[in-house]
């Protein structure tokens, strides 16, 4: 079961880039961002704004020097191990959706796949709360 | 245990159904509703970020009384026995002293309350009974009504062959609903879509016409030349059921598409196109928006003249047309059904007379201020006022240093807004999510929203509330009656189920919602049963209502289109751009939202959003600060380039205390039917700021 996201489905609601930050942070926590990155994409006299995420593909993981990123198994969603990162910034060089975030400590941070939702049976959030299937389970 | 409970979101109107999550009583998370027939099971980004919107630092935790001068904004606690005592011995001492139409009470958001609220103003004898709707929706159903004499009718979505769009970016507006936007579009139903910017929804449509904004008169009245000169149109329903047509034909040909082409920026082939595809590719609906056609100075005559295109084409109730009751509906008590008392003159009647010929049982308080500033058209000392909001009204700091010049304000409302700065008196509101409601869903079906979670503070429903202070003014003035507000919430909800055939008990039973018992089937050319509810007994492309006011209010009876670039007042050398203010945006919903930080951080506030072509022109680049200045004020805000819009036109968003659109409209700028204001259509000019200092 992979995340997938459809840019041309995604009509740049911010309702996945929302849940994502309601589904991981507090209420009082009011800085806290999304793991997914809106963009804006543009056509001729079009433009539009849509909220990618991390589609778990792995190119961080294998481009990762300190091997902090890896392959869960369970689900197969790659995730990162914060100790061992260094901050080095490789994994968001070669990352194609751009969804990889440092926090101020200088850790990479990045979509963790609702694995708390996925041991309790449910969808990522970002997928449930799709109205369009833009966001979507494959 | 973390508990799944069925209840809403009531953050912006339609009252989606949700699943929230609990824990420990506290709210951890909102999802849309599964195992319920209306809901995808999705939701908007407003509503999945409702912890913050329940646990926001701005709630009000209990009823609080002034003690600093009014509008300074310092209140202490106070319990709910004294803020009744002290709302019945001043409004009672104020309708000794001036009447009760000195008394205005006030509805803004949430909405649900409505009816309770004007059984109270009805009690008091108070012909004030106010609402949002004084800028929002009502000039567009009172458009309706001057041509159809009824209600709104829906496009009948099932149906359709073609549907045309007016104005209404649906995937912003009402996230929730783009799952049936593309299933429309997933039949083959051809959208046509009429919107001055290249949005997300316009994008998805077969045929784009992108109008100037406020031209939607003279594209309307294009569409309906071509398709009467190419005999498109229902010749035997417009012989049979349409007044003032020969009028209506010859007025039209002012608008040949080469000549509306001009007026609007719509190419005249593409007018033509929309034209021959809503009139030959039915059954056809069209799809109303609540605002964006009336906030223009000339927004009624142009909605009619859109509304007027439906009968025109023979699509007036019929199947896959706009019907007047497309599928079943049980009936119920509350919702329009309370009659506003008329007993004597109320506010705005004589500017606007024609939104009292069309009773919508409210006054229009467009000129609220001057009513109490210039006691016009006689004194207003006292407002019970219910999400009252000033940000709502044109210029709104004149309406905020209005309401410290009020004998008595209270103001019952969810978070501490800068309109309660100058309140004697602060109540808390609850969220829905903190009460219980029936709610009438469309097709005749019911659902019932639970209380998930205890009150924020002492927070309490609005009904409850006002069936209090009912009560405690009855103590001291007998006369004051009205069985409903006596009987207690339970019974209000049965009361309002009650000609469903439905009790609350069988309801609450059902928590994926249940169908009315008592059902009225769906129904189609109801005109061949009954004449139109309007003078003529006809659909009235000529209004026989607006005509009785062409020489004191100076109204047309045609639904005739007055360009808003033609007003003689403003210099266009000086403001040289078009302003179109408060456009939808999917994570905001007016000023309330601001508040919350997820949603507010997602872009900079106030965002002036302008075509690159003209950022060039005007020497500004993305992510400068601007100045922004209209005849009516100036405010600063953050460049952002959109190509979405064309050249010559300036978006901004509305309601954010750190530079509010709305103080860019002129207070006077107003449609001379409705009284609404010119939002979508003003001037300005951008220049980087600090230039000048």
């Amino acid at each position: 079961m992979k995340i997938r996201f459809d840019k041309e489905k995604c009509v740049g609601c911010y309702a996945c880039y929302t849940a994502c930050i309601a589904e991981h942070h507090s209420h009082e926590e009011e800085d806290a961002h999304s793991r997914r990155a809106i963009r804006t994409v543009t056509e001729e006299a079009f433009q539009k704004n849509i909220c990618e995420g991390c589609v778990h593909c792995g190119l961080c993981m294998e481009a990762c020097p300190s091997k902090a990123i890896y392959r869960e198994e369970t689900y197969g969603l790659i995730l990162a191990d914060q100790e061992k990162c260094t901050g080095c910034g490789v994994c968001q060089e070669v990352c194609p959706n751009k969804v990889i975030h440092f926090n101020k400590d200088g850790k990479m941070e990045k979509c963790d796949g609702c694995i708390e939702r996925r041991r309790e049976g449910r969808e990522p959030a970002c997928v449930r709360v799709c109205c369009i299937g833009a966001v979507s389970m494959e | 245990m973390t508990k799944i409970i069925k209840t809403t979101c009531s953050t912006c109107g339609p009252c989606c159904e949700v699943d929230a999550y609990v824990k420990d009583g506290k709210l951890i998370g909102v999802e849309g509703a599964r195992n319920t027939p209306m809901q995808t099971g999705g939701l908007c980004a407003k509503g999945v970020a409702a912890a913050q919107y329940v646990y926001n630092k701005d709630r009000i935790l209990y009823p609080m009384k002034r003690i600093g001068e009014k509008g300074e904004g310092r209140f202490e606690r106070i319990s709910w026995d004294e803020a009744y005592d002290m709302i019945a011995d001043n409004l009672l001492r104020i309708r000794r002293e001036y009447g009760g139409r000195s008394a205005v009470f006030y509805a803004g958001y949430s909405k649900w309350y409505r009816p309770a609220l004007l059984r109270l103003s009805n009690a008091f004898g108070s012909p004030n009974f106010c609402t949002e709707s004084s800028t929002c929706f009502q000039a567009a159903a009172l458009a309706w009504r001057l041509v159809y004499g009824n209600m709104i009718c829906r496009p009948d979505l099932k149906n359709v062959k073609t549907l045309l769009i007016w104005s209404s970016n649906l995937y912003h507006t009402n996230t929730p609903m783009s799952k049936m936007y593309q299933g429309l579009k997933e039949r083959g139903v051809k959208v046509i879509d009429v919107d001055p910017r290249h949005t997300v929804t316009a994008h998805d449509a077969d045929i784009h016409l992108q109008l100037i904004p406020g031209t939607d008169g003279a594209l309307a009245l294009s569409m309906a030349q071509v398709i009467i000169e190419e005999e498109l149109y229902d010749r035997d329903f417009v012989d049979k059921y349409v007044y003032g047509f020969e009028e209506y034909r010859e007025y039209v040909q002012e608008f040949v598409p080469e000549k509306a082409e001009k007026i609007t920026g719509v190419l005249a082939d593409k007018i033509r196109l929309a034209a021959r595809t809503y009139a030959g590719g039915g059954p056809a609906g069209l799809m109303f928006s609540a605002s964006p056609i009336v906030h223009h100075i000339n927004g009624v005559q142009n909605y009619r003249a859109v509304f007027s295109l439906i009968a025109l084409t023979g699509n007036y109730d019929i199947e896959g047309g706009n019907r007047t009751q497309p599928g079943p509906a049980s009936p119920v008590n509350e919702f329009g059904k309370i009659r506003r008392f008329d007993g004597e003159e109320a506010l705005g009647q004589k500017e606007f007379p024609v939104w009292f010929d069309l009773s919508c049982d409210e006054a229009q308080c467009i000129n609220l201020a001057d009513s109490i500033l210039e006691e016009k058209p006689y004194p207003v000392k006292a407002l019970f006022a219910m999400g009252l909001n000033h940000r709502m009204w044109p210029q709104p700091e004149y309406l905020k240093e209005a309401l410290k010049k009020l004998d008595f304000y209270v103001n019952t409302e969810i978070f501490m807004s800068e309109s309660s700065y100058a309140a004697d008196l602060v109540l808390p509101a609850c969220t829905s999510y903190e009460r219980e409601q029936v709610h009438v869903g469309g097709g005749g079906r019911f659902f019932f929203s639970n209380q998930a979670i205890q009150p924020v503070g002492e927070g309490k429903n609005d009904i409850e509330i006002i069936m209090d202070v009912f009560k405690r003014m009855k103590l001291q003035d007998h006369t004051l009656e009205d069985e409903i507000l006596e009987g207690g919430y339970e019974a209000y909800m049965e009361h309002i189920l009650e000609p469903s055939g439905l009790t609350l008990e069988e309801l609450k039973s059902h928590p994926e919602g249940t169908s009315g018992k008592n059902l009225i089937l769906p129904q189609v050319r109801t005109y061949e049963k009954e004449p139109f509810h309007t003078p003529s007994g006809k659909v009235e492309f000529k209004s026989l209502v607006l005509e009785r006011y062409r020489d004191s209010h100076g109204y047309d009876g045609l639904p005739v289109y007055r360009d808003f670039r033609e007003d003689p007042a403003v210099d266009r050398k000086e403001y040289p751009l078009i302003l179109n203010t408060g456009s939808r945006k999917p994570q905001l919903f007016h000023s309330r939202l601001y508040r919350m930080s997820w949603l507010k951080n997602i872009e900079a506030v106030p965002l002036v959003e302008i075509h690159p072509e003209d950022a060039e022109r005007y020497g500004v680049k993305e992510g400068d600060t601007v100045k922004v200045a209209s005849p009516a004020g100036e405010i600063q805000g953050t460049i952002a380039y959109n190509i979405q819009g064309q050249p010559g036109i300036v978006y901004i968003y509305h309601g954010n205390a750190q530079g509010d659109a709305n103080e860019l409209i002129g207070r006077d700028y107003l449609d001379p039917i409705s009284g609404f204001p010119g939002f979508k259509g003003y001037f300005c000019r951008i220049e980087k700021a600090g230039k000048d200092v």
